[in-house]
């Protein structure tokens, strides 16, 4: 993939946002920046916050206070905490219905078989395992065109040996492009190049 | 492992002996009671059906009853499944249409052919009983359906940017065929039976349900027996096409 010209990717800039549930707080004064072109991992424990923080750049919720800037017109792609699958239909339909119409419909193939589902390529997604599906998940979020990739926890679940090729063929995918991880594990965000980190 | 055709043989054994059994014993009790009017016969009765399969009336009844039958199935299904994405759509639809769908769920059968019989001709009333039937199995499965959608892949959908066709087909069908699938397959035998059922009271000329009650008035209980039973074939050969008919579709979704 062609390394795209960091210049011209804008941060994103979150600024001092806040968000609450029935009167809890879950984001408390927010700020931070995401670096445009690179990755930068959202660090911190379970329930603090991220996962609210990713639907909101998601535009799946808003904030209550504050503003994230440089964000309205991105195309968003995302591996999910869960999986998010249809899972009557194939790994490939899964891949494909999330592709533009006007993108190589090979580029399907093309990754699932990278990401070694070849033979499941035309298997239904609720006769795979666990990590099959998580790999279908991310195959599909890379298959997509977007201009901010969210990973959700995306190598949850994935023995060590499928884990590591897997990070190497994402890191490759994502090469330029601005990313948001959110990981435990430090080692991850290492792999992926991480350039900055939001703690929580 | 046992290979697949001892396997297949083995399910058709399983599948044979107890009709066999079932036939041996009808047999006998009509041997016993020794009387055509009372309990005809299975080698009557194979004997009867196979003198009207060879007339033209008994195919033309067998038209007229699949014709009409099929055709108030088909628009249930289609206005049913209308009328639950109308529901889902609006609060108002759904609770305008409830009592509706839950009268005409709740009504007998005999009560509706009768009713209904007031308001159109005989030759119809097939058409009305078995659309009627249908129709809330339909709109209830289907808007059960389309409420069990995994919100979680609207969502994903909404992330991916998908168009309101793809979103409806990828994400909507996929959740609701189940729902759909399992309504088509009861539905069918009732809009059949229930259809018949409307012939036997309302008489249609040249119907099967004609047919049915001629036989029943001149006590000809082979004949009674023989309809009885090409209805039964009927039956499970509309639905063997339906069903591929809907397994087509279903496989089509997937791809």
């Amino acid at each position: 993939m062609m390394k795209e010209d960091k210049s011209k990717i804008k941060d994103i800039i979150i600024d001092n946002i806040s968000k609450s549930f029935q009167e809890k707080k879950v984001i408390s004064n927010l700020s931070g920046n995401i670096v445009g072109g690179a990755t930068t991992c959202l660090f911190g424990p379970s329930g603090s916050g991220k996962t609210t923080l990713i639907r909101i750049l998601l535009n799946l919720d808003t904030v209550d206070e504050g503003k994230i800037l440089n964000i309205d017109k991105l195309k968003k792609s995302v591996v999910f905490q869960e999986d998010r699958l249809c899972e009557n239909l194939t790994s490939l339909t899964n891949v494909k219905m999330a592709m533009a119409k006007d993108v190589d419909p090979f580029l399907a193939n093309q990754l699932l078989i990278e990401l070694g589902l070849e033979e499941n390529i035309n298997q239904k997604v609720a006769e795979l395992s666990g990590g099959m599906k998580r790999r279908v998940a991310i195959a599909r979020a890379l298959a997509s065109e977007y201009d901010l990739l969210i990973l959700d926890e995306p190598f949850k679940g994935l023995d060590n040996e499928i884990r590591e090729k897997t990070i190497k063929i994402v890191k490759r995918q994502t090469l330029g492009k601005t990313v948001v991880l959110v990981t435990h594990d430090l080692k991850e965000a290492e792999l992926l190049e991480t350039n900055s980190y939001i703690y929580f | 492992m046992i290979p697949s055709i001892l396997k297949d043989k083995k399910t058709l054994f399983n599948r044979l002996w107890p009709t066999l059994i079932w036939l041996a014993l009808w047999q006998i009790l009509a041997m016993v009671l020794d009387s055509e009017i009372i309990l005809a016969s299975p080698v009557a009765v194979i004997k009867k059906l196979s003198q009207l399969a060879i007339t033209l009336p008994f195919w033309k009844s067998i038209y007229f009853s699949v014709i009409r039958i099929t055709i108030g199935f088909l628009s249930a299904v289609f206005i049913g499944t209308l009328l639950s994405i109308l529901s889902f759509k609006s609060k108002t639809i759904r609770l305008f249409l409830e009592p509706f769908m839950k009268a005409i769920s709740s009504i007998p059968v005999a009560s509706f052919i009768i009713l209904v019989l007031l308001w159109v001709s005989s030759s119809n009333l097939n058409v009305i009983i078995s659309f009627l039937i249908v129709l809330p199995i339909i709109y209830t499965n289907v808007l059960e359906g389309i409420f069990e959608t995994d919100y979680n892949l609207v969502e994903m959908a909404t992330v991916f940017r998908f168009t309101k066709w793809k979103k409806i087909r990828y994400i909507y069908f996929s959740q609701v065929l189940p729902y759909f699938s399992s309504a088509f397959k009861i539905s069918l035998g009732l809009a059949w039976k229930s259809g018949i059922a409307a012939e036997v009271i309302a008489i249609p000329m040249g119907s099967i349900g004609e047919s049915l009650y001629q036989s029943k008035v001149y006590l000809e209980t082979a004949n009674l027996f023989a309809w009885t039973l090409s209805i039964v074939l009927v039956s499970m050969i509309l639905e063997k096409i339906f069903l591929f008919l809907l397994s087509l579709f279903e496989r089509r979704l997937e791809k």
